[in-house]
């Protein structure tokens, strides 16, 4: 090929080039998308079937060709075809054996296969705005189809049209900021390079992209490597007395490094690189050097001093590269992604890149979405998109509906934006408002699963091995912040070292030489900042909350468990078939096995190692089983009980933190007193637990074990005044009253006839009460109280039981079986739908007007507010409305005590020792934290058993508890056999049948057999031996 | 250069345009603690101790590194300054193992100083206790990686002044080590021990074998003087503790004629030469027995009498020994010149400088001698060097070093030609290495291929000729294109010229060096010892005339030269009696029949000539040891007995 003489020969290329590209798109087009990541996924493989079968059927018409990477990394291998009939079909999840198919049905028959393909309207494709990307669906080897679409055009344009002055004019006008992450405005940078003296200047792409998990220039290098090519060459116009740019390329990526090699030499062929480009007295050459793979080097002054041959370090600024730079000569350096922006914006203007963005922050982003997140891969959007957004639309979401925690952003140097922040536009100063950096654009997303300490620490380390080692903030402090981290995620840490961190983390981001070192503390300092509480865990609770930091435990489910149950033990003895042992193991520490077994939320099993192999061990249905069992068998539980003591406690409220509280105090021999308003003992679990959950006769048992230790529970009893209790000559009050008041939603119609609450309405059921209930039910909420009322109302006779839910199903609190069995009995859910008026006839209701919502910003719980859709209300026919939005304490009684209440009517205490600033008085469960589960409540009950103890012997308070069971029940250590570790599905629990469920109030779930239970937990993988790790 | 105003503290400041904002507050006694600075190397920023805040500035940066700027606003010593150099300070305490009790810089150590003035009681951080290894391969100097802070002193003096680039940093981060040449022990590097690195360390990292433990500088004192090893004359700061030498440190280390070099650095510390202490009597082989002064000097006097009144004064031959300040030699051409009456008077190294002279005048410097010689700092100027029939490394190492210096800093070309072992050679662009016999083809075909165009050239008889020179050709030629290109060489010359005693073959190299860029015969030639030019130019070494006189007794002042050319024993000890004033029991004191003993060039003041006409004058660095009396003084004893003995003969 002849090089291009002139801007008219680059126009009558394009046209032929145009014509060719015309050609093409009247065949049947299958692209195979190459990238890096698709063919180590077998998209070479796909592409070869594609070739034979359509070589093979002789099939006229069909085009197979090579395309780069679309950013589907977690699809991959992915194909294209455009139908000019039928349009275009996206396959994912491809393999070559899926090919036949698709040639037979799709390119023969006409007719996509659906199945395996991606819907074109999904948030994931519609909510990108793809520009750098743009040209990722060709052939990146082909420079004449980067010319069809306006390739080198911009470059002719300026060259033959425009002042290097107004190209830097035109940048300037765009907002263009710098993509490697500092976010420094590229025409100024240009500016400083134009206007330093010199007759040698450079420019540099800096490709040495090396964060991990970040991938977004390899992908622009693979797949628009013209791009970059033609603004480095427009920029070296625009500068003047640069003859030679450097193209900075990390060797790990020999694809890009090869797809640039390739393009670099077609642009030479065509006199698009070289001397007197396109006719004009304009040269530039341009050449590739591999970086040797130092993260540091991707810091501009250790580049280019890597460029120079010697070892990459950074060096102190002034002087800037601007001024003195490659070979102490003017140097423009910038990262792959604001070169490929460049000839966009001279072609189509600076007014047409600005049109996305903010006002500071223009144009669109790539970002490299990774970690715990549906959708893995590259997605374009324009800047001051939320993170919310990319994550949750584009990015799908958490998998497994775990909850997101914080997303870390700016690789290994940025921070952490935590979920209650997702709302945040990312762009240059919101990002860096939060304490992370926009980095060159990855996005780590983390769930409930990860640990705050240890994310900080992997960064830390990533960045201590990276530092070159040449200042000593970078160097020396890096690994000591590590290792004062490394203490306190083995529970070996102080509350001082926060502020030794804190101080020292601020000190190595000011003072380091580079940016490597200025930016290496943000993941401690940003996670400091927005989790503060879970590095308190680690040091005063010795708890990791995620479960990660294995020094603190011994196994995740136990670790997790509110009570710190020996999981493993337990079941490790069930699958041993001993029975008893295992029952004695649990309730010894937990009052009430059988009550756990049945309504516990089960935390550990969302922990549960075994979950990441196929599912999770029914942990909690292993413990009803052994608990109902040895009820079955007769096998009584003997704890040691002390001697009697004579101090008395008093305990106000008979639910499960109350209870627990008397059991352990009375095991330790104090004489306790519980006292009860209610006609029976078990609060919430007696009045709040519908009986087909918890049937009544399993809870007395239990409770009947806490009174034969000793415990006189007074029913009917009510408390009003906390002082004459101490004066009457208890040692100790422990107020466990619960929340047992339901929350009012605050519209018209409340205090008609047939609305209730959820709390009233069950615990009248409950009590034996005769409640009527109407034909139409519905309900108002999404919690456990919420769906309980819609099934019980189905099992009183309801004809229909309907739920409205302002969100979405997947943001309903109540526990995920439970929503599953409320379908099943035929409850109505109405989601994204809020009542605003209660209908009414005579005093009585008579209907439910509704509004339909939609979801926008994001709230602090890391979900999307619900919003009324304007003009969307209806109205609905009802004859009962069940208010089950929330519950809260009924702290009236405490008065004038120096007993505090705070939000939502709760009993103020220290969070750990559960003492009120009222010396004596302390406050457990629901009443001091809130609505929260049975377990935590027995947790709390244990916690502030364990405080009166001290306090009444005298002793300090203590933040972390020693609970009961400590009587040692030998466990064998024998780990899982291979063949137990092989997947298999969990053992199901059966169920009554439907059509016998909202008849009666038996009891849903049957127990396991003993062989069942043996089978489930020979299921467990044994965490607890800590072998593998 | 440019007068700035700064404002620092508050103060106004003058500085210098091309300053940085530490060389101001230093010129300006304001104090800014430093670990990686060092005068006259480089600066990069690495310890961040100097971090002051200026205005306009996001963070704290590194006085060293910021250029200093008219109207600059900054302050050296906030609140938040100080709090960070502590805290650079613990990191660099805990990141490797300081322990200041037994280490051999306690005392003198920047970082133990710092730890003092910012009154570091305790760290907080935990210590990281690294086991790292000491590298004591060298013969003189030690690398304990244990008390490195990878301030980088070291790397850079090595590169920048030395010029041998023999150390560097390998790994990265925390991991980072001072390393030499690619991972060897520093005893089986390319480091040739100069000891640059040691003065630059600001901690016991590097630390001297010889020095190590003998004493701080604060129980001694520093004595100034001049290194007489070698004729490059360094200068040289003697630290001394109970008249013992402890340690020499370069008196400018990054500047011209400081760094030193490992026999000014190290060998002189300690010698393990057995020293004569008294004067000795030897009328048979062997049987030496000590003498007192009066015994000795009369029995010299009454000899030499003897010896003029039965041969006259033509049978009395001196020599002396280059290695000698100027006023011994000066004294003792005095007493043979005048009070003998001899004029067979020489020098040690005379042939060398009768080789010399003549060969310049045959090459048309009549009676310019070695004025035609430039300074040594020419080299640092050049952009090709060319070294002939020398090894300067080790027979010269600090002129060695300013090649490699002009080498590494100027990117100077360097060409060797030399048909011996050179350690300059294997560091070398080129390396013309003929046979023995090849080296004057060789000079004389690159002459004739650098000549102007049509002096009958011939390219058939330059390959003969290199061909029979040993040497290939092409590579001839290379060295021709270099020398051409090239605008500022400097010719350096040695002993493999000079020791050939052929003054056509040093005519010839000069003829070379005339046709070099800029001027021509920018040549530097390597005199043999510390006092060579010196006494030279006492015109001592102008004609032979020992050699011919077949001396009947020879007197040699030898003070603690140890080298004695061959032929030279041989003569002298076919005297009927030998005289020989020495520092050291050697062969030639042996077969001496007085020995008279002399203080060694510690023991004694003087002044040296150094290669390219440097006046030098050196201190007494200790005291002399009893018994012992000055060279000069020995020779005005023996002057005045010899004066009275002649005065009486006469009467």
């Amino acid at each position: 090929m002849k090089p291009l003489s002139s801007a008219e020969e680059l126009q009558s290329l394009r046209e032929q080039a145009r014509g060719k590209l015309a050609q093409q798109e009247k065949t049947v087009q299958v692209k195979v998308h190459l990238g890096t990541c698709g063919i180590s996924s077998g998209a070479n493989k796909v592409l070869a079937a594609f070739q034979q079968e359509v070589k093979g059927r002789k099939l006229s018409g069909v085009t197979v060709s090579n395309a780069a990477c679309i950013g589907l990394c977690s699809r991959e291998p992915v194909v294209t075809v455009i139908d000019p009939k039928g349009g275009k079909t996206l396959y994912v999840d491809l393999s070559e054996d899926r090919v036949a198919r698709i040639v037979d049905e799709h390119l023969v028959g006409g007719k996509p296969v659906d199945a395996w393909s991606l819907a074109l309207d999904s948030p994931l494709l519609k909510l990108q705005e793809i520009r750098v990307m743009r040209n990722q669906d060709m052939d990146p080897m082909d420079i004449d189809l980067y010319i069809a679409r306006d390739g080198y055009q911009a470059l002719a344009k300026a060259l033959t049209g425009m002042k290097p002055e107004e190209v830097i004019e035109e940048v300037k006008k765009s907002g263009l900021r710098g993509r490697g992450g500092a976010g420094f405005p590229t025409a100024t940078k240009w500016g400083f390079v134009r206007s330093s003296p010199g007759d040698e200047k450079y420019v540099v792409c800096n490709g040495d992209e090396g964060d991990p998990g970040a991938y977004m220039n390899r992908a622009v290098l693979e797949g628009n490597p013209h791009s970059v090519i033609e603004g480095m060459a427009i920029e070296a116009y625009a500068i003047g007395n640069v003859r030679q740019g450097y193209a900075y390329v990390r060797a790990e990526y020999p694809l890009a490094i090869e797809t640039l090699n390739h393009a670099i030499a077609q642009a030479r062929e065509y006199g698009l690189l070289g001397k007197g480009i396109l006719g004009t007295g304009f040269e530039f050459n341009l050449e590739i050097f591999p970086g040797a793979g130092a993260f540091v080097c991707g810091e501009e002054t250790a580049l280019l001093i890597s460029l120079e041959g010697k070892r990459g370090n950074p060096r102190q600024r002034p002087p800037f590269p601007a001024n003195k730079g490659l070979f102490g000569k003017p140097t423009t350096i910038n990262n792959v992604e604001t070169w490929s922006n460049i000839p966009s914006i001279i072609w189509k203007g600076a007014a047409w890149f600005s049109s996305v963005g903010t006002e500071n922050s223009k144009g669109t982003k790539t970002f490299c979405l990774v970690g715990k997140v549906n959708n893995p891969g590259l997605v374009e959007v324009p800047l001051g998109t939320s993170v919310g957004k990319i994550v949750f639309d584009i990015g799908g979401g958490t998998p497994e509906g775990k909850k997101l925690k914080a997303v870390q952003m700016g690789g290994p140097s940025g921070g952490v934006i935590p979920a209650r922040s997702v709302n945040v536009p990312v762009d240059y100063e919101s990002v860096a408002a939060l304490g992370a950096i926009m980095g060159s654009g990855g996005l780590i997303v983390m769930d409930e699963d990860s640990c705050m300490v240890d994310v900080a620490k992997f960064f830390l380390g990533f960045t201590q091995d990276e530092s070159c080692g040449k200042c000593v903030p970078c160097r020396a402090g890096i690994p000591k912040m590590r290792e004062v981290l490394n203490r306190i995620s083995q529970g070996k840490g102080t509350m001082a070292d926060l502020d030794l961190l804190t101080e020292l983390g601020e000190m190595v981001a000011t003072s380091s030489l580079c940016g490597l070192g200025q930016t290496a503390p943000n993941p401690l300092l940003s996670t400091l900042r927005h989790f503060r509480e879970e590095y308190e865990a680690h040091i005063i609770d010795k708890r990791c909350p995620a479960a990660v930091c294995q020094a603190l435990f011994k196994a995740p489910c136990q670790h997790t468990c509110p009570v710190q149950l020996d999981i493993p033990g337990y079941v490790s003895l069930i699958k041993e078939g001993k029975f008893a042992e295992s029952f004695q193991l649990i309730h010894q520490r937990l009052p009430f096995p059988s009550v756990c077994g049945r309504v516990c939320h089960h935390p550990c099993e969302s922990k549960c190692r075994r979950g990441q192999v196929e599912e999770s061990v029914a942990i909690k249905d292993l413990k009803r089983f052994v608990a109902d069992l040895a009820r079955g068998l007769g096998v009584e539980y003997l704890p040691q009980k002390a001697e009697p003591k004579e101090d008395r406690v008093v305990i106000i409220g008979a639910g499960p933190a109350g209870l627990s509280a008397a059991h352990d105090l009375a095991l330790d021999g104090y004489q306790v007193t519980v006292f009860e308003a209610l006609p029976v003992a078990g609060g919430m679990l007696a009045v709040g637990i519908p009986e087909y959950r918890l049937p009544k006769s399993i809870l007395n048992a239990e409770i009947d074990v806490v009174r034969g230790l000793g415990v006189d529970i007074r029913l009917n009893t009510r408390v009003d005044d906390l002082d004459s209790l101490l004066k009457d000559g208890y040692k100790a009050v422990l107020i466990a009253t619960g929340a047992h008041r339901g929350d009012k939603m605050g519209i018209p119609g409340e205090d008609l006839e047939g609305v209730s609450d959820a709390i009233d309405f069950l615990r009248e059921l409950n009590l034996g009460k005769d409640v009527k209930v109407g034909k139409r039910v519905a309900v108002v909420g999404g919690g456990n109280s919420a769906i309980d009322a819609a099934r019980v109302a189905l099992r009183k006779g309801a004809e229909e039981s309907h739920i409205f839910y302002r969100r979405e199903k997947k943001d309903m609190p109540a526990i995920a079986e439970e929503i599953e069995a409320a379908e099943e009995e035929g409850v109505h859910f109405h989601y994204l739908t809020a009542p605003t008026r209660i209908l009414g006839q005579n005093g009585k209701i008579s209907g439910l007007e509704c509004v339909r919502m939609e979801l926008k910003e994001f709230d602090q719980s890391g979900r999307k507010s619900p919003h009324p859709i304007e003009g969307s209300q209806y109205s609905t026919g009802t004859d009962m409305l069940i208010e089950a939005i929330g519950q809260r304490p009924d702290t009236s009684f405490v008065k004038g005590d120096g007993v505090k209440t705070g939000k939502g009517g709760t009993i103020l205490a220290d969070r750990r020792t559960l003492a009120t600033d009222h010396k004596g008085i302390f406050v457990a469960g629901d009443a001091a934290s809130g609505p929260q589960t049975v377990t935590e409540a027995i947790a709390a009950g244990q916690r502030a058993a364990f405080s009166i103890k001290r306090y009444i012997q005298g002793l300090e308070f203590l933040p972390l508890v020693e609970r009961n069971g400590h009587q040692p029940i030998a466990i064998s250590s024998v780990p899982p056999t291979e063949a137990e570790t092989h997947e298999k599905r969990r053992v199901k629990v059966t169920q009554i049948p439907l059509s016998q469920r909202t008849k009666s109030s038996k009891e849903i779930d049957l127990n396991y057999s003993p062989g069942q239970a043996r089978e489930e937990a020979s299921r467990c993988l044994r965490c607890d031996l800590g072998l593998g790790e | 250069m440019k007068e700035l105003t700064l404002s620092i503290n508050d103060k106004q400041v003058k500085g210098k345009e091309g300053n940085t904002v530490l060389d101001v507050c230093r010129a300006n006694d304001i104090f800014v603690p430093t670990l990686c600075h060092l005068e006259g190397l480089a600066d990069v920023g690495a310890c961040r101790m100097c971090v002051v805040e200026i205005e306009k500035e996001r963070r704290p940066i590194p006085a060293c590194t910021y250029p200093a700027r008219e109207g600059l606003v900054v302050r050296t010593s906030t609140e938040r300054l100080e709090k960070y150099r502590r805290q650079t300070l613990e990191l660099l305490f805990t990141e490797r193992n300081h322990f200041c009790f037994f280490c051999a810089a306690s005392g003198e150590c920047e970082l133990q100083g710092l730890a003092y003035h910012y009154r570091m009681d305790h760290v907080r951080y935990p210590y990281t206790f690294p086991n790292l290894p000491t590298d004591a391969l060298n013969d003189y100097l030690v690398l304990d990686h244990n008390r490195c802070i990878l301030c980088g002193r070291c790397v850079r003096v090595c590169g920048e002044v030395v010029g041998n680039h023999t150390l560097d940093f390998s790994k990265r981060g925390w991991r980072t080590m001072v390393t030499a040449d690619l991972d060897q022990p520093l005893g089986e590097s390319s480091c040739i021990s100069c000891g640059a690195c040691v003065q630059a360390c600001p901690t016991g990292a590097l630390f001297s074998k010889v020095s190590a433990y003998r004493g701080r500088a604060s129980e001694g004192k520093f004595v100034r003087s001049v290194c007489s090893m070698c004729s490059v004359a360094c200068d040289i700061n003697v630290l001394v503790k109970d008249n013992n030498i402890v340690r020499i440190d370069g008196v400018n280390l990054t500047g011209v004629n400081g760094q030193l070099c490992v026999k000014g650095r190290f060998q002189q510390v300690e010698t393990v030469r057995p020293r004569i202490a008294t004067p000795l009597i030897s009328r048979k082989k062997g049987t030496a027995r000590s003498a007192s002064w009066k015994e000795a000097l009369d029995l010299a006097a009454t000899e030499i009498d003897k010896c003029l009144s039965r041969h006259g004064a033509g049978s009395i031959a001196g020599l002396v020994s280059t290695r000698c300040p100027s006023e011994t030699v000066e004294a003792f051409a005095g007493l043979m010149r005048n009070t003998v009456g001899t004029s067979a008077l020489d020098t040690l190294d005379g042939s060398t400088y009768r080789t010399l002279v003549q060969g310049i005048t045959a090459s048309g410097g009549n009676g310019q001698g070695l004025s035609i010689e430039r300074p040594l700092e020419s080299i640092l100027e050049a952009d090709c060097v060319l070294v002939i029939g020398a090894d300067l490394l080790k027979s010269h190492p600090a002129a060695g070093c300013y090649v490699l210096r002009a080498r590494s800093r100027s990117k100077a070309q360097l060409l060797v030609i030399d048909p011996k072992q050179n350690d300059l050679g294997i560091r070398a662009d080129l390396w013309l290495r003929p046979s023995e016999d090849g080296v004057e083809t060789v000079i004389k075909t690159l002459t004739r291929l650098l000549a102007p165009p049509g002096a009958g050239k011939s390219r058939k008889a330059d390959t003969a000729a290199a061909q029979a020179a040993g040497v290939d050709g092409a590579l001839l030629e290379e060295a021709a294109a270099k020398l051409k290109r090239a605008t500022k060489v400097a010719v350096v010359f040695g002993e493999g010229i000079l020791g050939r005693r052929n003054p056509r073959l040093v005519a010839r190299l000069l003829q070379l060096a005339s046709l070099m860029k800029p001027d021509g015969l920018k040549v530097i030639s390597l005199k043999p010892r510390a006092n060579s030019r010196g006494a030279w130019e006492m015109g001592i070494a102008s004609q032979a005339r020992v050699g011919r006189a077949r001396p009947k007794l020879v007197y040699v002042l030898l003070g603690d030269d140890e080298l004695m050319p061959e032929d030279w024993v041989a003569q002298a000890e076919q005297a009927e009696f030998l005289v020989v004033q020495a520092s050291h029991a050697s062969p030639l004191t042996e077969a001496a029949d007085l020995v008279l003993p002399s203080p060694t060039w510690a023991e004694q003041a003087g002044t040296y000539v150094s290669l390219d006409g440097k006046v030098r004058r050196s201190q007494a660095v200790l005291q002399m040891a009893p018994g012992l009396k000055d060279d000069k003084d020995i020779i005005k004893e023996l002057a005045s007995r010899l004066g009275s003995a002649l005065k009486e003969r006469r009467q």
